[in-house]
């Protein structure tokens, strides 16, 4: 009969193996382009993401989109070429849990004014991740009203 | 009893405890903005006066900047009211353009012009198109804040009012133009740039035609007025920060100095620029004139201080 300390020890090296397998991390990358501009003050884009699984991989493509509007700029829109944010230390050296909160409370989804089915465009076996494309429509100036409110954004003017 | 009055006074002070403080309490400071007028270039043998009635185009366009800087929540000085009030006021005395122009200025207060204009390009098969370029400038210092030019595809169409908003909103491959998003967004990187580096104006320092004595008189305490002025400006400009300046006969002219926007955290005028210069200068004496102080008159017109040495 197994002793229960063979169990244990097996059970200890299992979980072991399972925390110390590193965490896989997405870089931040424009993969964010303009399809259209459906209403005024609305954009809309095509972005990509990637997740262990499909549903993250949505997510994180949603994410992207406005990260890219927020910190990068859509060099494919004129009007949104140049970040919004203009400078994202500076904003976290006030308020160094806006961004992260924006996101991790899903807040930006009451700017999601429209969006379509996602499409799985690659699919990888080591790490399993998936890469997709997701099309939204973001209401970026209802967005820049938000951020303005917050002080992460200069009103118009000096 | 006692006691009673003592219960209502301690909880007044409980349901109350901070009216002291409101009442001392720091209101914040609304930063001043400038005001922007938005106008139509008037071309040579155009009268600005009815540009705007005149051509559906450029009305278009002035409407459109107008929208964009609303939806960015900020209003316009409208340029049609002020044209019509000016000239109610009889402050239009001229017929050149360019005077109609500064006088306009000067009446309606505004820092900050957006000239649109609108050219028609027009072909013989018909297909037509519209060129716009939209340019924001400082009314005063001729401080270019922003420029935008784009044209409309062709089409066969005599719709010039639609051509223009194909300029202000065109796929050019595979990139959205979006003229005027892109300008209002070149203005605020603007004033950001002026929040950081100071509001620039413009200042002249004249004599007056009375005045006994001219820019190389000797100063009681060795230098030359000239000098004093340089000197003065090059310590009070905001970050050491102006145009260096420039003698046009009995004038010395700095066509920018950079004054900051606020100062020990309340909003900073030209006029209290003005008012430090005056000061400053009341103080100093002449060696001709031992006994007397400088006389000066600091008259602010918009973003220029003018200051006549009497």
């Amino acid at each position: 009969m197994i002793s229960i300390k063979y169990w244990f020890g097996l059970l200890c090296v299992i979980l072991l193996f399972f925390n110390c397998r590193s965490k896989i991390v997405y870089q931040d990358n424009a993969e964010t382009i303009f399809n259209d501009k459906p209403a005024p003050g609305v954009v809309s884009v095509t972005s990509v993401g990637y997740g262990s699984t499909v549903e993250l991989a949505e997510t994180d493509a949603i994410q992207r989109a406005f990260k890219n509007i927020l910190f990068q700029g859509v060099p494919s829109y004129t009007g949104l070429k140049d970040p919004m944010i203009y400078d994202r230390t500076e904003v976290e050296k006030i308020k160094p849990t806006l961004f992260s909160d924006f996101f991790a409370t899903n807040e930006y989804e009451r700017f999601i004014a429209g969006q379509s089915d996602v499409s799985v465009t690659g699919q990888y076996k080591r790490p399993r991740s998936f890469r997709v494309k997701k099309s939204l429509s973001i209401n970026y100036e209802q967005l820049r009203k938000h951020f303005e409110r917050n002080g992460a954004v200069k009103k118009f003017g000096y | 009893m006692r006691i009673f009055l003592v219960l209502l006074i301690g909880s007044a002070c409980c349901l109350f405890p901070n009216l002291n403080l409101l009442a001392q309490a720091e209101r914040e400071v609304v930063q001043m903005q400038p005001m922007i007028m938005v106008i139509p270039f008037a071309k040579e043998g155009e009268n600005i006066r009815t540009v705007l009635e005149d051509d559906i185009v450029r009305r278009v366009v002035v409407t459109k900047v107008q929208e964009g800087f609303d939806t960015r929540g900020f209003t316009t000085v409208d340029f049609l009211a002020k044209l019509k009030a000016a000239e109610l006021d009889g402050i239009i005395t001229s017929n050149d353009q360019s005077d109609i122009k500064s006088q306009l200025a000067e009446y309606s207060g505004a820092d900050i012009y957006t000239e649109v204009e609108a050219y028609y390009e027009e072909s013989p098969d018909g297909k037509n198109a519209v060129r716009i370029i939209l340019k924001g400038f400082d009314a005063f210092t001729g401080q270019a804040l922003g420029s935008k030019t784009g044209s409309s595809p062709k089409f066969i169409t005599a719709d010039f009012s639609k051509l223009a908003e194909k300029a202000l909103e065109r796929r050019e491959g595979n990139v959205q133009v979006d003229m005027i998003e892109e300008f209002l967004n070149v203005m605020q990187s603007n004033f950001i740039e002026i929040n950081e580096i100071g509001r620039a104006i413009k200042v002249m320092f004249v004599l007056d035609q009375n005045a006994e004595y001219d820019f190389d008189a000797e100063t009681a305490d060795g230098s030359i007025l000239e000098y004093k002025i340089e000197d003065w400006i090059d310590e009070n400009a905001y970050l050491n920060n102006y145009s260096p300046a420039k003698t046009i006969g009995p004038r010395i002219l700095f066509d920018q100095v950079r004054i900051p926007l606020r100062e020990e955290g309340r909003n900073y005028t030209p006029n209290k620029f003005g008012r430090e210069l005056r000061r400053a200068f009341s103080n100093v004496k002449l060696t001709e004139f031992p006994d007397a102080k400088l006389n000066l008159a600091v008259e602010v017109r918009g973003g220029t201080l003018y200051v006549t040495f009497k």
